[in-house]
């Protein structure tokens, strides 16, 4: 009893994880159907500017917030700057994100050096609470939370609000929601940014969880893609599911079969392409 | 006419003669081709690599034997193939006199065969892999870093006599440096009479160890962890978050708490045990003096492993050209020289190489501690000039097949 | 519109012949890191323009086309190592095996379209390197396979040197190069532009679109087989590197940066990115960065690549 709960747990923490990766991935292709190379640079630099304010505001909070914002106003100038440039040709995009990623890659091992660093959060976060006889340790348990919190913020966001549903128009049709006088620019800057700000925050708390070193957003940049394959482009709901399949199954499959470990991520991946090419709730 | 002909010949010829004798400086420089990762996630490995292996070379003002060493650095990048593509640069554009470093063990696989066509001689600075110098083994290549069989037999030896261990459970990386240092560790350790009762393998890419480590069997008197980089951060972070090691010991195969990686590892890492063939703790005249140059050069309070051990890298090299009198040129006598050379006291100690190129060595065990601000690998025990084939008889050791995921095969678990 | 596809094909010819002709010469003088080089882009130039074929002539921009350049090499590298086979049973067993697997993966990639398809192959790319680092039996896994002896060609001798090797593979290249041609000037070429203009267009007029875009995923495959057989031999060794994410999606730069469906432009971005990454490393640590800021420029001011940018100037 007490494995599967401790496994369970652990698969749905790393889904969280999973998600803050994918789901600002899942926006940016959705809205601008750009192939984001540089969706780990977001994810590394949010990581190092995290490492950074704690050690020079020594609060947490503060550091989360404050990187995932600078992180948010990077992706607003990028796609102001660069992405807009070359708006409409995806394979262009590509070139230029993967320019874009190189060059932080290379930038952050000329500011923070090649030594990983762990980002220390607040004492309790490596405490555990005990709840009917398990243990849950609150690092985890925060990574769930924020996770819980930002997919219902989203969500809220997404479905209630005139702003997202604006951003659901432009998911389906651009040209369309163009038509309607909405500012698809505006919209788009603004999804970019918000899907920087995910991965920025996703930096930092994953930095706490994993460390952070130089390669780190090449490493987790295939993670995020599979939550976006699996769950479908666009569809935050497809992330967040796609995550959990993916944290449990990644789990129990550790646990369980050792020895599959390195296809418990990219053969779901493989099952679910070869049925629904469009991902789980993606539309074509 | 003819009379300034033999004149000139007689001068030719004198000129051929004494030119040996002329003073060495006028020798064009030595080359010596260094590869390391200087981009992507080793970089910071490179980095330290080039700095130990410099700092030695300034010492001696990049004189040897009064001839110039030129060191030409080249990246090793993220790739194998990458080696592979510099190796060749500086064997036929550079046509260096002998190649130093190489990081991965890929790398220094796929880069042993283009020195051993070139014949030329390569020191393999970090790269740890058996059969390098096993079952591969060439007359040009030697390595004066570690290899993962090795480390496995000593941390062997020390779990079952020292620690007392007689059930073990083993984490480790999917990979060349993971199955060696467990196999080895298994063959000595349950020849002696200990089992093996677990060993997980995990992807060398693991953001998560929570399963692993949830699934460790309670019955182990202690853990064995391979797990090195950024990885290790992650694994004694989840141990020590699990409450395993509070309740039990474990011994780490050396890297996994560099010195590098202690400031990140903080007090999750107090009390773990490793094996390395130095500690920046190491309470020797020569390591003080190295520690406190090279933190000069890198202004850090740590010093990393590669930085070292590749400082008494060069300074065996040098030692060698400075036996041949500088005659790098001479191939044959100089890698014979290169192999019988031996350093009485370097950063880690003795170092001296065996008749297939690898080093014989100390090794230590060193435990994490934290003194005053700083947290240091101290050193608690010393296996002194460590074969990498243990106390085994070198042929019949070469008969067996090398150490992997399923050899020797787990009996026990 | 495209040259190759339309233009003056005589033209093309005679200046493919020109260059082909100074590549051929001029090595002998060239220090011989460049023509190391010139060698690895040549293997890459291949590579690159098998992949033009789908994401320039037929508009599916596979990120999966190293899967099957790294079938050749594995198919080669464990032929030459563990089986002494030749250098022509090596090629042709790298080619057949890569345009096999090709056609059973085209199977499920063609269910997609558009980014979907990107993804698809991706997640193609991602799994063939799990499947070469785990399958350590068959892949040799992390280490690899090592020690690939450079093919022996009879008649000739052995290839070992940098040169005779580099004529070698320039061969196959002029081989290739020559199919690639025949290829686009095709009434199956002319289709393909037409699918990636129009594929209900072409419906429409009777063609059997899936068939087209599955022989030219096949083909492609084959193609990608060569350069990963001929990069087996260059490296002397294959890991799982070369089918990872930055390898994937350094053809598809090759492409981009060249000019995707001029066949021409990805042969240029080969040799650019190839000479990028590994000349300027010699002189700068921070080659990463001036690798970066080359894609940066070729995307926003080269819209249709280094070619199209040379035809603009002249």
């Amino acid at each position: 009893m007490e494995f599967w709960v401790n496994q369970a747990f652990n698969g749905v923490s790393y889904a969280a994880l999973l998600f803050l990766l994918g789901g600002g991935l899942t926006l940016i292709f959705g809205v601008m159907k750009v192939v984001n190379i540089a969706h780990g640079s977001f994810y590394l630099v949010g990581g190092y500017l995290g490492v950074a304010l704690v050690a020079a505001t020594g609060n947490f909070y503060v550091a989360l917030l404050a990187s995932a914002l600078v992180v948010a106003l990077g992706g607003a100038v990028l796609e102001r700057v660069f992405l807009r440039a070359v708006e409409g040709d995806d394979l262009r995009q590509m070139l230029l994100t993967m320019g874009i990623a190189l060059f932080v890659q290379d930038a952050c091992l000329l500011v923070w050096g090649g030594d990983p660093f762990n980002l220390r959060g607040p004492a309790y976060f490596s405490q555990s609470v005990k709840v009917a006889g398990f243990t849950f340790p609150i690092l985890r348990l925060f990574m769930i939370g924020s996770a819980g919190v930002l997919f219902a913020v989203l969500w809220w966001f997404q479905e209630r609000t005139r702003a997202g549903a604006m951003v659901r128009a432009a998911v389906d049709n651009a040209e369309m929601t163009e038509a309607l006088g909405i500012n698809v620019p505006i919209l788009r800057m603004a999804v970019f940014a918000l899907g920087a700000l995910l991965a920025g925050f996703a930096g930092v708390v994953g930095s706490a969880f994993m460390g952070i070193y130089p390669g780190l957003d090449f490493e987790i940049l295939p993670y995020a893609f599979v939550v976006v394959i699996v769950g479908g482009m666009g569809s935050l709901g497809g992330a967040l599911a796609a995550a959990l399949v993916l944290g449990l199954l990644d789990n129990f499959g550790k646990a369980l079969f050792p020895e599959i470990s390195y296809f418990t991520l990219f053969a779901p991946m493989g099952i679910v392409l070869a049925f629904r090419p469009t991902g789980l709730f993606g539309r074509a | 006419m003819k009379k300034h002909l033999v004149l000139a010949l007689v001068a030719l010829f004198a000129a051929a003669v004494l030119a040996p004798a002329a003073p060495a400086a006028d020798k064009p420089p030595i080359k010596i081709g260094f590869i390391v990762p200087k981009t992507g996630n080793f970089a910071q490995f490179g980095i330290d690599m080039l700095n130990g292996f410099k700092l030695y070379l300034s010492e001696i003002d990049y004189t040897i034997a009064g001839r110039k060493i030129e060191l030409i650095e080249e990246d090793e990048g993220a790739t194998p193939a990458n080696a592979v593509t510099k190796a060749r640069k500086l064997i036929q554009h550079d046509k260096v006199h002998l190649m130093g470093g190489l990081l991965m063990a890929a790398a220094a696989y796929a880069v042993a065969p283009v020195v051993q066509e070139a014949e030329v001689p390569l020191v393999i600075t970090v790269a740890a892999s058996d059969d390098l110098t096993q079952r591969k083994a060439s007359k040009y290549l030697a390595r004066v870093s570690l290899t993962g069989g090795e480390h496995g037999h000593v941390a062997g030896d020390y779990a079952y006599r020292k620690l007392g261990w007689r059930k073990v459970a083993v984490v480790a990386m999917d990979y060349g440096w993971g199955h060696e240092v467990t196999g080895g560790f298994q063959r000595v350790f349950e020849e002696l009479g200990g089992q093996v009762i677990q060993k997980i393998w995990t992807p060398v890419i693991t953001t998560d160890f929570g399963p692993y480590v949830a699934s460790l069997k309670p019955e182990a008197d202690g853990i064995l962890d391979v797990v090195t980089g950024a990885a290790s951060i992650r694994l004694i972070g989840e141990l020590r978050k699990a409450g395993v090691l509070d309740k039990k010991k474990v011994l780490a195969a050396g890297t996994a708490t560099d010195e590098t990686l202690l400031p990140a590892l903080g007090d999750t890492a107090l009390g773990v045990l490793t094996f390395l063939p130095w500690s920046q703790a190491l309470d020797t005249p020569e390591n003080k003096r190295f520690v406190q140059r090279i933190k000069q050069v890198t202004k850090k309070d740590y010093v990393g492993f590669s930085g070292a051990i590749n400082y008494g890298a060069a300074m065996w090299i040098a030692e060698a050209i400075r036996q041949v009198g500088g005659d790098v040129e001479n191939k044959e006598k100089f890698f014979k020289t290169l192999r019988a050379t031996e350093i009485k006291s370097s950063p880690r100690g003795p170092i001296k190489v065996d008749k297939y190129g690898h080093i014989i060595q100390n090794i230590y065990i060193r435990r994490v501690d934290k003194v005053g601000s700083l947290y240091q690998n101290t050193v608690i025990d010393t296996y002194p000039a460590v074969s990498q084939f243990w106390k085994y008889n070198p042929e019949e050791y070469l008969k067996q097949p090398i150490y992997s995921r399923d050899n020797p095969p787990c009996k026990h678990c | 519109m495209d040259v190759a596809a339309t233009g003056a094909p005589m033209r093309l010819v005679a200046g493919l012949g020109i260059v082909l002709a100074g590549i051929a010469v001029l090595p002998p003088v060239l220090p011989s890191y460049v023509v190391i080089l010139m060698t690895e882009g040549l293997i890459y130039a291949i590579a690159a323009a098998s992949l033009d074929l789908l994401l320039g002539f037929t508009g599916l921009p596979s990120l999966g086309h190293s899967a099957f350049f790294a079938v050749g090499a594995y198919t080669t590298a464990i032929l030459v190592t563990y089986h002494q086979a030749s250098f022509a049973v090596a090629l042709v067993a790298s080619i057949a095996l890569a345009a096999a697997v090709s056609g059973g993966l085209a199977i499920l990639v063609l269910r997609a379209t558009g980014i979907y398809f990107m993804m698809i192959t991706l997640a193609v790319a991602l799994c063939a390197w799990g499947l070469a680092y785990r399958w350590v039996s068959l892949t040799g896994g992390d280490t690899g396979i090592v020690g690939v002896p450079r093919p022996r060609v009879p008649g000739i001798g052995l290839a070992a040197g940098t040169l005779p090797f580099y004529y070698a593979v320039l061969a196959l290249f002029a081989i290739c190069l020559a199919l690639y041609l025949l290829l686009i000037w095709s009434p199956f070429g002319k289709t393909l532009v037409g699918i990636r203009d129009s594929e209900s267009r072409m419906r429409v007029l009777g063609y059997n679109v899936y068939l087209h875009k599955y022989l030219a995923l096949v083909i492609a495959g084959a193609f990608a087989g060569v350069a990963g057989s001929l990069y087996a031999y260059y490296n002397g060794f294959v890991g799982p590197n070369t089918v990872d994410l930055a390898h994937s999606m350094q053809f598809v730069l090759m492409v981009i940066v060249g000019g995707p469906g001029t066949l021409v432009g990805p042969l240029i971005g080969a040799f650019v990115i190839t000479f990028l990454e590994k000349m300027v490393s010699v002189f700068t640590e921070r080659w990463v960065m001036v690798l970066a800021a080359a894609y940066v420029v070729t995307a926003l001011w080269a819209p249709r690549g280094m070619l199209g940018l040379l035809r603009a100037t002249r």
